[in-house]
């Protein structure tokens, strides 16, 4: 039976009994973004591939885990693959080089559309980065260093020089502006 | 921790900006306060979108035979389970006694209640040597029902599930060579359907309203 045809959730049932194969759909589904994700994190390229390899190991291990009633499947193994990202940013305090773009590049930092992109993650993407042109500099800063940086917020707080409630005020609000324009896309 | 000391760190967990200690005292908070779970949901959704907005990377040669070969052995309970083949739904010989198993000797009485002399023809099939039973599990292996297929493919489906959440339907699927087959949709313990001639075994699942053209949240597969 293919299991191409499977949504993200059923599959993920099927892992937590134990289906490899149904843990390789993922794995072709979302191995890309895994992959993409630990780039922007300035990860290099072998302990990117260690991140994937990690990444769909705690997959395997804790689908089990995963509730549908509580979040989406595609929430839950990207939050998975992000956490996972800046576990391995941290231990090995591979660091972007830049805090933040300079004025005259920032709008390339979140336009990374590529190439090789299949027709609906396209389109996902413009959607989103059309969002995060709706934050304000300090807001896309805070994102910047927080999520794709994997700093923790008391780093990311001096970093950018703010207070760290100040901190918390701007990722508060970035992330509902992003839900509030997401929503309305 | 107050409610709103905790609904502060929401956007900071959700970002995964928390130190791991710091996580870990926020999460005894969470479960104290499940008002705070909707809005953690939400940031962690939109958080998730983060990393949609990266252009998927090609996935190197090799990387999905490595993935798959490191993967932890799991243990004894949890051992890979292959999805039933149809012959393995039930190929045994006819013993009217062998076949009539609790549930579904229960859901013919049901039936025979409920449509009267209809059931006749499902009691006859249970000593049928064609008939065949599928038994449904969830995804720890519990069953959660089974289903009686005629030899002219006409299937009782009984289950034992609650009732599905609000505005959802159960649905039946058939399973083959191919991608699940879309049937019946359900809302009692009990469903009759027709099993397409492609269908080899079959499956339910929970659904919006109205069914799906692919199945979202499996609730039974068919037993090893």
């Amino acid at each position: 039976m293919s299991l191409e045809a499977f949504t993200d959730e059923s599959l993920l049932t099927l892992v937590a009994r134990g289906d490899e194969e149904a843990l390789r759909v993922l794995f072709r589904r979302y191995a890309g973004s895994v992959l993409s994700l630990a780039r922007r994190m300035g990860l290099d390229a072998a302990t990117r591939e260690d991140c994937v390899q990690e990444v769909f190991g705690r997959i395997w291990k804790g689908a089990g885990s995963f509730d549908p009633k509580r979040t989406s499947a595609r929430s839950w193994l990207l939050a998975v693959a992000h956490h996972q990202a800046v576990d391995l940013v941290r231990r090995q305090a591979a660091r972007p080089q830049a805090v933040e773009p300079d004025a005259e590049h920032e709008d390339e930092a979140f336009d990374v559309a590529g190439p090789s992109l299949d027709e609906g993650g396209a389109l996902d993407r413009v959607r989103i980065q059309k969002a995060l042109t709706a934050l304000s500099q300090e807001e896309r800063r805070v994102i910047e260093v927080l999520y794709y940086q994997g700093y923790a917020h008391g780093e990311a707080a001096e970093r950018l020089g703010i207070p760290l409630g100040t901190l918390k005020t701007r990722t508060r609000r970035a992330l509902e502006k992003l839900r509030e324009v997401l929503g309305d896309a | 921790m107050t409610l709103e000391e905790a609904r502060d760190l929401l956007p900071l967990y959700a970002l995964d900006a928390l130190l791991p200690e710091e996580a870990r005292g926020l999460e005894p908070a969470l479960r104290a306060y499940p008002e705070l779970q909707a809005e953690l949901l939400a940031l962690q959704s939109t958080a998730a979108e983060l990393v949609a907005s990266l252009p998927t990377e090609p996935i190197p040669q090799g990387l999905e035979a490595k993935v798959m070969a490191s993967l932890p052995s799991r243990t004894e309970e949890s051992q890979p389970k292959v999805l039933p083949l149809p012959t393995q739904v039930s190929t045994r010989p006819p013993s009217p006694l062998r076949w009539l198993a609790p549930a579904i000797a229960a859901a013919a009485l049901v039936v025979l209640a409920w449509t009267g002399s209809l059931a006749w023809g499902w009691i006859q099939a249970l000593g049928n040597p064609s008939s065949k039973i599928v038994t449904l599990v969830n995804d720890q292996g519990g069953v959660v029902g089974r289903a009686l297929v005629r030899p002219d493919r006409r299937t009782l489906l009984v289950v034992n599930l609650p009732p599905p959440a609000g505005g959802k339907v159960y649905q039946a699927w058939g399973l083959g060579a191919g991608q699940p087959i879309p049937l019946n949709t359900f809302t009692r313990q009990i469903a009759v359907l027709e099993l397409p001639p492609q269908a080899t075994a079959l499956a339910v699942s929970e659904e919006p309203a109205g069914g799906s053209r692919t199945p979202t949240q499996i609730r039974g597969l068919p037993q090893n």
